[in-house]
């Protein structure tokens, strides 16, 4: 059974239509990546998938269940999500905003503390940042952090929109493998949103290129190259271009 | 949000042992000296009776102390039969029995006179009435451009400056309110050339000034009354009846003069006439731990009551937009209406007293609570609650681990607001008898004495000082954290 479907998603605000038509489907343990430039459609398209906005035509299927049909909340549980900035609350330590959902549910004291430590080895967080804030650690280590966080409860389907894009470029290319390798562990599905075309080559199985809010291509990176569309082969060309 | 919670039912108790002894008789007088030395002669002639009794001095005008009395928030005051006829019943020239049956339909009683009549009459400095030739009141006329000062009670009353003016066709436009206590130094230091007097008031001797003949007899007499409710006829009856008679015109200008131009207490001066030993009279430090504690419970309670109110209405705002536009203008409209004339509306409902002072300032802290929690919340970064809502945490878990932590520097900002304002409004909770530093305010513009106006001031500075650095120290480490 396929881990998450997309059908036909739409979606407008007011005349301006931001997503057209888009349908994608994902299975467990693949990556999935969805490339564009700023405003092509792809963060809200992610954000649809836990249900931050709400398609104004189409269906959002997650384990075979309509998204509509669901309790939100429980829906959302199993769906880990990680945003640019990591989204940590900046009032709470570490380990707070790590164990924030799963004390919410009322686990004990002993699991939280045995799935702390077994996130902390499994994302390389120093384990000495738990009693931190946010405000107090370095830019990856905030991006381990909130990858933490979002897997604390296994969940089956990871979303990451631009979630190495603050970075500098050495501790982002050290996080890319990590993540790569992490994900390839655990067997989750996973989404990542970014306009970094390496980025998008080096995680996905499969890359979904959006252009106005219209899907323009799929398909593995060597397919896109070898017979892309003109936008595909446009991002790649000025991709060759930049000085670095 | 426990420790609040904790901190506001302590609070609440704290007031709750603040509060009268049921059972007690309670005598209230109006804000001039005469009626706060009548309410101490009755209060202490009840005691001398073993009737366990309070006084609740300086409470306001006329309407205040009436409505008080029918209501029930206090048993007996002193009052003068024409403003009973004027002001309260609105029939001039109701006398003797057929005042007191109008008065026992409305289930008041009333005592013979005390044996003085405290007449209104318009006062002017001696050399200048001389100067003008005036010695009547209807020779005004000729010199319309006199400046006059009225007290407030005086400018409003039917029987009045309104019934003068008409009745002598006076033409004077240069007519100010003044207390009428801080008057008399206006009309000595020449700022004022006319201004009401009461006929008993000590300062017309002292200052030598002179009475205008009240020629076309336009002021009715004023004896000096005791109004009780007649509920309590059985246990105050006699002993008031003991009253009557026994203070006439001199005796009370003296005692009015022992207060106000010798610095005695009005405790002091009313045992003094009934032969009763002096009361324990509280030295400063006394009187300042009890002001105090009563200023402290008013701002304490009624900015804590405002948080329990204020927090869920500004949650509300911000979770229901729609609500929030009719939530917050109504919040806002509260504010638009005077301290003085809130007090004075609450009075029917709430009585005489600290519930009515802290309904008040409730009402007036909620604003900058409802306002600092919708703006906190309002405020928080949009990458933050998409976060909080992802996550599929419980809608109580999010409010009170992630969004109200997250607008409290906002919160505390507004509670500090509240809580700053409350210090100052509070000093108005006097006038319904609630205590507090109004008190020694009060007394102190009563009596013209600097030494007890800054009695009041001076703390109530001192504790809008700490409170506004209590805050800002939370705040600090608020702010720090996020």
């Amino acid at each position: 059974m396929r881990l998450l479907e997309l059908e036909g998603i739409s979606k407008a605000y007011g005349s301006h239509r931001v997503l057209d038509n888009i349908s994608l489907s994902l299975h467990s343990g693949q990556t999935i990546a969805l490339l564009g430039s700023s405003g092509s459609g792809k963060s809200t398209l992610l954000r649809m998938v836990n249900g931050l906005v709400v398609p104004d035509t189409g269906r959002v299927i997650f384990r075979g269940q309509d998204l509509k049909s669901s309790d939100l909340s429980a829906f959302r549980r199993e769906i880990g999500y990680v945003i640019q900035d990591g989204g940590l609350f900046p009032h709470l330590t570490i380990e707070e905003n790590l164990t924030l959902l799963a004390q919410d549910l009322g686990w004990g004291s002993s699991n939280l503390l045995e799935r702390v430590l077994d996130l902390v080895r499994l994302t390389r967080l120093p384990a000495e940042c738990l009693n931190r804030y946010p405000h107090q650690l370095s830019g990856g280590q905030r991006q381990r952090a909130s990858i933490a966080r979002a897997l604390f409860l296994s969940p089956p389907l990871l979303l990451l929109d631009e979630p190495l894009g603050a970075l500098d470029p050495p501790v982002r290319r050290q996080l890319q493998d990590e993540l790569k390798e992490l994900f390839t562990r655990l067997q989750c599905g996973v989404i990542l949103v970014t306009h970094d075309m390496a980025e998008a080559a080096h995680f996905a199985e499969q890359i979904y290129v959006l252009e106005g809010g219209k899907l323009v291509d799929q398909g593995s990176f060597p397919e896109l190259v070898r017979q892309g569309s003109l936008c595909f082969q446009t991002m790649l060309s000025s991709y060759r271009c930049l000085p670095c | 949000m426990p420790t609040l919670l904790r901190a506001t039912l302590l609070l609440l108790l704290l007031t709750l042992a603040g509060c009268e002894r049921p059972g007690q008789i309670r005598v209230g007088s109006k804000s001039f000296t005469e009626s706060v030395i009548l309410g101490e002669v009755i209060q202490r002639h009840l005691s001398s009776h073993s009737i366990s009794s309070q006084h609740r001095s300086q409470l306001g005008g006329t309407r205040v102390l009436w409505e008080a009395l029918l209501a029930g928030s206090i048993d007996v005051y002193p009052e003068y039969t024409g403003t009973l006829a004027q002001e309260i019943l609105h029939q001039p020239g109701l006398e003797g029995e057929a005042l007191r049956t109008r008065l026992a339909e409305q289930g008041i009683g009333m005592t013979e006179s005390l044996g003085f009549s405290n007449t209104y009459a318009l006062a002017m400095r001696a050399d200048r009435a001389s100067q003008l030739n005036l010695s009547k009141i209807s020779q005004l006329k000729s010199h319309p451009d006199l400046q006059l000062g009225f007290g407030h009670e005086f400018l409003q009353r039917q029987d009045g400056w309104l019934r003068v003016q008409q009745r002598y066709a006076l033409p004077q436009t240069k007519v100010v309110g003044t207390d009428h206590d801080l008057g008399y130094a206006a009309l000595v230091a020449g700022q004022l050339d006319v201004m009401d007097a009461y006929a008993t008031d000590a300062e017309i001797a002292h200052h030598q000034l002179f009475l205008l003949e009240d020629d076309l007899e336009v002021f009715p007499r004023y004896d000096a009354v005791i109004l009780y409710r007649l509920q309590s006829q059985n246990q105050l009856g006699i002993p008031l009846k003991q009253l009557e008679g026994r203070l006439d015109r001199e005796q009370m200008t003296k005692l009015n003069e022992k207060v106000r131009l010798g610095g005695q207490s009005e405790s002091e001066v009313a045992s003094a006439w009934l032969g009763a030993s002096t009361p324990h009279q509280p030295g400063l430090g006394e009187r300042l731990l009890k002001t105090t504690g009563a200023h402290f419970r008013l701002v304490a309670t009624s900015v804590s009551l405002a948080c329990l109110l204020g927090l869920p209405l500004g949650m509300l705002c911000h979770s229901r937009p729609f609500l929030g536009q009719a939530v917050l203008p109504m919040v806002s409209s509260i504010q638009t209406i005077p301290s003085l004339a809130l007090l004075v509306f609450l009075l029917p409902w709430g009585g005489l007293g600290t519930g009515t002072a802290m309904t008040a300032l409730t009402l007036y802290a909620l604003l900058p609570i409802v306002q600092g929690t919708y703006l906190g919340l309002q405020t928080i970064p949009t990458s933050l609650q998409e976060s909080a809502r992802a996550l599929g945490i419980s809608p109580r878990c999010r409010w009170t681990r992630i969004d109200l932590p997250l607008a409290l520097p906002n919160i505390v900002s507004g509670i500090q607001t509240a809580a700053v304002i409350a210090v100052g409004t509070a000093t108005l909770a006097a006038l319904i008898g609630a205590g507090g530093y109004g008190e020694p305010i009060l007394t102190g513009v009563r009596l013209a004495r600097t030494d007890l106006l800054l009695e009041g001031a001076i703390p109530s500075a001192c504790m809008a000082l700490l409170v506004q650095w209590f805050f800002t120290r939370w705040q600090s480490r608020l702010k720090y954290r996020s």
